[in-house]
């Protein structure tokens, strides 16, 4: 294909954006409620994610081209941060630290004592797991995202993520090198 | 009486799926086959009381798998047959 890829129909285009919505709602239900419902933060991550390769599949390789190359770092950097917080998050849950403490005892976040007898579940209940639900929410979604994206970009833009490694976030918009890699390159 | 018509209907429509998945040479029809069989797959799994493994078969299986097959047949060809 000599054309730049610009994406399926404006029908699609239009119900993406408007489905996005709905999907990114669901996502975050599932993964707050973890602790109560079905789900958790990998489901719920999981699903958020399918926004990103939704609009991959419906706008093509031209959403990618507006995007900055800092994107990605920022992208893995917001993957680091979430999984890092979970990490500590379970070590500040032993019971030998003082964040034990303060996560089990205080009235904070999430510590809402449970109401007695039959309830539908209360949100604000289960201490330290809707904060990990919530970090693992967000690793998942950014690492699911950057996978699917990278799957796209690799093996025609290459030297994009390596120019942006040497450059060390350089301002400099990726379309320029895509378009240098797509004149130079083989189109197909 | 009818949640046993229920589970072979759901089974039989995922060994059909599963099956033209594996034989078609159009590989998109292949793939969207997939992607129904992960969707009646987790209906399934729904039915069998497993709620949260239904959320994430239809999560991955449907939303995610089908983006990375199709993205892998935009990158080489869309026929079995072709070189």
């Amino acid at each position: 294909m000599d054309k730049p890829d610009t994406g399926l129909s404006p029908v699609v285009k239009t119900i993406a954006y408007i489905v996005a919505v709905p999907i990114a709602t669901f996502g975050f239900y599932i993964a707050l409620h973890g602790h109560l419902t079905p789900g958790g933060g990998f489901a719920g991550g999981a699903i958020v994610a399918t926004i990103t390769a939704l609009f991959l599949v419906a706008f093509g390789r031209s959403i990618i081209k507006g995007l900055h190359a800092k994107a990605f770092s920022s992208l893995r950097t917001l993957k680091n941060i979430g999984i890092t917080a979970f990490g500590l998050l379970v070590l500040a849950s032993l019971s030998a630290t003082f964040l034990h403490r303060f996560l089990t005892s205080s009235t904070w976040f999430f510590q809402a004592s449970i109401p007695f007898g039959a309830n539908p579940g209360e949100l604000g209940t289960a201490g330290a797991i809707p904060i990990m639900n919530i970090f693992v929410g967000l690793e998942v979604t950014m690492g699911l995202s950057l996978a699917v994206i990278l799957l796209l970009v690799i093996g025609e833009e290459k030297e994009c993520l390596e120019n942006s490694k040497a450059r060390k976030g350089g301002q400099k918009k990726m379309s320029t090198l895509f378009t240098a890699t797509a004149k130079g390159g083989k189109a197909e | 009486m009818i949640f046993e018509a229920i589970q072979v209907l759901l089974l039989a429509g995922i060994i059909s799926t599963a099956f033209i998945a594996l034989k078609e040479k159009d590989l998109l029809v292949s793939v969207v086959a997939m992607a129904a069989m992960s969707l009646l797959l987790s209906a399934e799994f729904y039915l069998l009381q497993a709620p949260d493994v239904a959320i994430a078969e239809a999560a991955i299986g449907a939303g995610l798998t089908t983006v990375v097959y199709i993205t892998a047949i935009k990158k080489t060809s869309r026929w079995e047959d072709e070189k």
